[in-house]
């Protein structure tokens, strides 16, 4: 393979502050997924700062960053990542048993309102339904910080509706910074602040005055 | 466009890659197969190698094929053997024990002289001259010796040594050495053990034989060709007829023949071994193809559906995963076939140390080479061929979906309640293993392969060594035995008794005799002991001493099963020491024993029933060690003495024999159990992480620790490894139960012996094998592509 440098973001300048709902806007290959994995100690920047309550991610060796994801950061992706053998409520304890402060698994499935499907195995529940326990996976440990990729990529309208308004709920009643990266311009509206991204830059940062529900988006 | 869109260089180069992205899995099948073919080249090629130059040494030299041995039997009394139909050639000859002296030695060395045709090197067993030549007509002072014996002790041809003829002391000057097909193997009389230190084969002309023994136009010993197999029997019947006035001990076959007995063993052994061997390394690979290829082609029915998208037909597309099998196949053959050559040349080469032939060499057929490259082939296809024809029948657009995900439950335990505790982590991990119950199982099975095979070689190695121990410990309290000449009377022993250092003697006397029950017999020798005979005690299967009946004849428990007897029965027994007499007697008694058929009885009853006086014609002797060695001078000096053997000699002997050859087993043998452990583990190792290495990840990405996703990995392969020791023990023991009785035979058997010594390294290979496949595929968890997985469907 040759030799080509991409640059997948560039002279990024961001702050983000607990308990926002941040939607991140920017067409494939815009470089929000490379910024997603950056703030959640995936992925380092070869070069800049990525600082967290006073501690400088960018700097952190492995076994560091490891440990902010364990205690700091939920993920949600857009293909769910379910452990296949783990039911819907053993795949939310896989994260509270390693957690400092978790909820009960329970408590965060019927947060999702999947609490009756507990013993489910993934291959038992619809997409929508597994991107659910995804989410009651990812805020059971109480992160400071929900990272959601794509989060309703894979799922028609109904159904995506239903994972965004799992996410709000989580939003509103735990504080936790949201950030759901989406290349679908109507799920801005429901964010109390809308990144813009493009060719590896934000090229928007604006505030929603008037939130919408999420059951009044359409795409 | 060419039209010959089958094989484009597109397709080619993706087979390489695919092969070099699969190369340690690919490594550890080949490896398996490379073992396979390599014992199954070694195994059969020895044996291939041992019956050529059996066969060629035997035709060449004329090997008989009847044998008898007499008293005594005047010239003419061939010319009525001669007419016997069926005889081809006939030989007599005069074949006598007789003591040696050899410059430089001070043991006790004894041998047997055997004759040669006045003018000619003879028509039956000729010897093989290796330096000098056989002693010139005429000459009464020359003998040729056999070239082991010369080996032994640096004889050459010029050197002179002093043979004890009748008590009469004889110069001979040594003109050459040779070997002969009577004598690959050269066991003295009585002894267990060859050792060409303490026993010597000498040819010279007959006329100084004959007279030395007072056999002038008289014979001894007479060897037979024989038309067709099928006369054999009526043969050897017609001799016993003729030669029966002239005190014949019985004629025999080949089979019976010492020398190519224990070839014949050696021969049956290595062909139960060439089955076995090599079936269980192909049984895995044949496992290893279908998992690895299997998951390959699992993994690239994107790939497939694309190649046929692009119009590939489903011939061309099979044709490239089978030539991925196939290179893999050929490319383990080659390795096989060169290890395999360099092991069979080694093994060779030992049985050339303990197999006297003049042209002994490792032969490797382009024949049997091909048959392992068939094997090896067929391995790989059969293995391959569910997965193959699987993806040749994969439709297009379907192979684009993805396969259905493979649903999971509960565990059994979880399931019946047990385990509500259960660590997440050994939730996955038993919950994998459930799923794919008969993956799991072969898995398991495959693993335990090595081990099992580890333990039946180490049961052959236990069960010798029990046998001998028993032997020598537990059967055998004399120190030194002492064959005489001939019939003795009893106050030989008085004579023996009064030597410096003797401390104890028991006289014996062995005759051999043919014993009958309705159409059923079987040529033994009849031991006659002093019936509480302290140094050679009948013991039970735990080597406990029996009590020696008076009454009747005891028999080991194979003559009874061979006879279809047991005690109360009573038996025909025909002596066939010269007096030929036959009578009725009761089975007394039934013990157990190694060594096949024997009977004994005692010495009393025996003796008085040949129609001796009480005699003897050997004894066992207990003596003081420090005397031992001039004792032992003494008695062979000693002219109602023949040979002289001693039970430290004995033990000496077999340990420098075997040491080495089971130090060369025990090698492979723990080289192939890792192999075969470790390969099949290693591969389990690396499925696992194909298809579960995703997960992985994303455990990962939710911040577990690389040492917990470790957990999951290793804790299922060395769950599986556990569950497999059992296993592995159990099947060992079933390999080594029927290795040993395909082994064994009516002459012989060996017991299932297994020291905790040997399960203690079966387990051990099999705990290394696995703990290192497992540490090797750990190290892959941590470049897990974190980042990856998380765009990609599962
Ligand atoms: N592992 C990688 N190697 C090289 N380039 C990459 C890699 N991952 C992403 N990129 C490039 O970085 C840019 C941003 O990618 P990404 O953050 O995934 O975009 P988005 O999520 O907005 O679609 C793209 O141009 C992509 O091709
Ligand atoms: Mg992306």
């Amino acid at each position: 393979m040759g030799e080509v440098t991409v640059h997948a973001l560039r002279g990024v300048d961001l702050e983000l502050h607990a308990g926002e709902f941040v939607v991140v806007l920017g067409p494939s290959g815009s470089g929000k997924s490379t910024l997603l994995n950056i703030l959640g100690g995936l992925d380092a920047p070869t070069s800049g700062e990525v600082r967290y309550d006073g501690g400088t991610i960018s700097a952190a060796v492995e076994r560091e960053l490891t440990a902010y994801r364990r205690k700091r950061v939920g993920f949600v992706f857009q293909f769910y990542n379910l452990i296949p053998s783990l039911t819907a409520l053993e795949n939310v304890a896989l994260v509270t048993e390693i957690a400092d402060d978790p909820m009960d698994p329970l408590d965060a499935l019927r947060l999702v309102g999947l609490e009756a499907r507990n013993d489910h195995f993934p291959a038992q529940l619809s997409g929508g339904e597994q991107q659910r326990v995804a989410i009651a996976r990812a805020i059971s440990k109480r992160p400071a910080l929900l990272l959601c990729d794509e989060p309703t990529g894979a799922l028609d309208i109904a159904t995506g509706v239903l994972v965004l308004e799992a996410l709000q709920r989580t939003n509103r009643e735990t504080g936790t910074l949201t950030m759901v990266i989406t290349h679908n311009q109507a799920i801005a509206d429901m964010a109390h602040r809308v990144l813009s991204i493009a060719d590896g830059r934000i090229v928007g940062d604006r505030r929603n005055e008037t939130l919408r529900e999420p059951r009044e988006l359409t795409w | 466009m060419s039209p010959k869109p089958l094989r484009p260089k597109a397709l080619q180069r993706k087979l390489l890659r695919d092969l070099w992205g699969l190369r340690g899995q690919l490594l550890a099948i080949a490896l398996v197969v490379a073992s396979g073919v390599a014992t199954f080249l070694t195994m059969r090629g020895s044996l291939d190698s041992l019956s050529l130059a059996m066969e060629t040494f035997y035709e060449e030299q004329r090997f008989a094929d009847v044998f008898c041995q007499l008293e005594r039997a005047p010239k003419r009394a061939a010319e009525e053997l001669a007419r016997i139909p069926g005889v081809q050639h006939l030989e007599t000859r005069v074949v006598a024990a007789i003591t040696l002296e050899v410059p430089g030695s001070s043991a006790a060395i004894s041998g047997r002289l055997v004759s040669l045709p006045e003018s000619s090197s003879g028509l039956l067993n000729v010897p093989y001259v290796l330096r000098g030549r056989l002693p010139e007509p005429g000459r009464t002072d020359e003998v040729t010796v056999h070239d082991a014996f010369a080996r032994a002790h640096g004889l050459q041809p010029g050197d002179s040594l002093t043979v004890i003829v009748n008590e009469r002391r004889v110069g001979f000057r040594i003109v050459g050495t040779a070997m002969s097909p009577e004598y690959v193997v050269t066991v003295a009389p009585g002894a267990v053990v060859p050792d060409d230190k303490l026993f010597g084969i000498l040819w010279a002309r007959e006329a100084v034989v004959a007279s030395s023994f007072n056999m002038e136009g008289a014979f001894n010993d007479v060897s037979m060709s024989v038309q067709g197999s099928d006369s054999i029997e009526g043969v050897l019947a017609a001799v016993d007829r003729v030669l029966d006035r002239y005190g014949s001990l019985g004629a025999i076959q080949r089979s019976e023949q010492v020398s190519h007995w224990v070839l014949l063993n050696e021969l049956d052994g290595l062909r139960s071994m060439a089955a076995v061997l090599p079936s269980t390394f192909m049984a895995v690979a044949l496992f290893l193809f279908a998992v690895v290829i299997g998951r390959m082609i699992r993994g690239a029915r994107a790939e497939v559906a694309v190649l046929k998208a692009f119009g590939y037909s489903d011939v061309s597309v099979g044709l490239h995963y089978g030539s991925l099998v196939l290179t893999v196949a050929l490319l383990a053959t080659f390795g096989g076939v060169v290890a395999g050559g360099w092991m069979e040349s080694s093994m060779v080469g030992l049985y050339a140390r303990n197999f006297r032939f003049p042209d002994l060499h490792a032969v490797l057929r382009p024949a049997l080479v091909l048959q392992a490259v068939c094997i090896a082939l067929s391995a790989g296809l059969l293995g391959a061929a569910r997965a193959l024809m699987g993806v040749m029948a994969l439709p297009p657009a379907e192979a684009m979906h993805e396969p259905a995900p493979l649903a999971y439950r509960p565990t059994f335990l979880e399931r019946i309640g047990l385990a509500r505790r259960l660590p997440i982590t050994w939730r996955i991990i038993l919950r994998n293993v459930e799923r794919q119950p008969g993956r799991s199982f072969l898995g398991v099975l495959g693993a335990a392969s090595g081990g099992a095979l580890l333990l039946s070689g180490l049961a052959l190695q236990d069960s010798i060594g029990t046998v001998l121990s028993l032997q020598f410990d537990v059967l055998q309290h004399e120190d030194v035995s002492v064959t005489l000449g001939g019939p003795r009377g009893i106050n030989a022993v008085e004579e023996l008794r009064r030597l410096p250092g003797v401390r104890n003697v028991e006289g014996y006397r062995m005759v051999p005799a043919r014993i009958r029950s309705g159409v059923r017999s079987r040529r033994v020798l009849i031991e006659g002991l002093p019936t509480r005979s302290t140094l050679r005690p009948l013991v039970d299967d735990h080597g406990r001493a029996l009590p020696f009946e008076r009454e009747g004849l005891a028999i080991t428990e194979t003559l009874a099963t061979a006879l279809g007897v047991a005690p109360g029965d009573s038996v025909q027994i025909e002596l066939l020491d010269g007096r030929r007499g036959t009578r009725r007697e009761v089975i007394g008694q039934v013990f157990p024993s190694f060594v096949g058929l024997g009977a004994r009885m005692p010495l009393e009853s025996l003796t008085k029933w040949t129609g001796d006086a009480p005699s003897i014609n050997g004894a066992h002797l207990v003596v003081d060690e420090d005397q031992r060695l001039q004792l032992m001078r003494t008695l062979i000096q000693l002219p109602l003495v023949a040979g002289v053997g001693s039970k430290v000699d004995a033990m000496r002997q077999f340990n420098e024999m075997s040491a080495e050859n089971m130090r060369f087993m025990a090698f492979f043998l723990v080289m192939f159990a890792s192999i075969l452990t470790g390969g099949v583990v290693y591969n389990n190792a690396r499925i696992a992480l194909a298809e579960r290495g995703r997960e992985w990840a994303s455990m990962r990405v939710l911040g577990y620790e690389r040492s917990e996703i470790s957990v999951i990995l290793l804790g299922e392969l060395w769950l599986l490894t556990l569950v497999s020791l059992p296993i592995s023990m159990g099947l060992g023991y079933l390999l080594a139960w029927g290795t040993l009785a395909s082994v064994g035979s009516e002459m012989y058997s060996l017991p299932l012996v297994l020291h905790p010594s040997s399960y203690a390294m079966s387990i051990l290979v099999v705990v290394a094998a696995s703990v290192a496949a497992g540490l090797l595929v750990r190290r892959r968890l941590d470049t897990l592509h974190l980042i990856e997985v998380l765009k990609t469907r599962a």
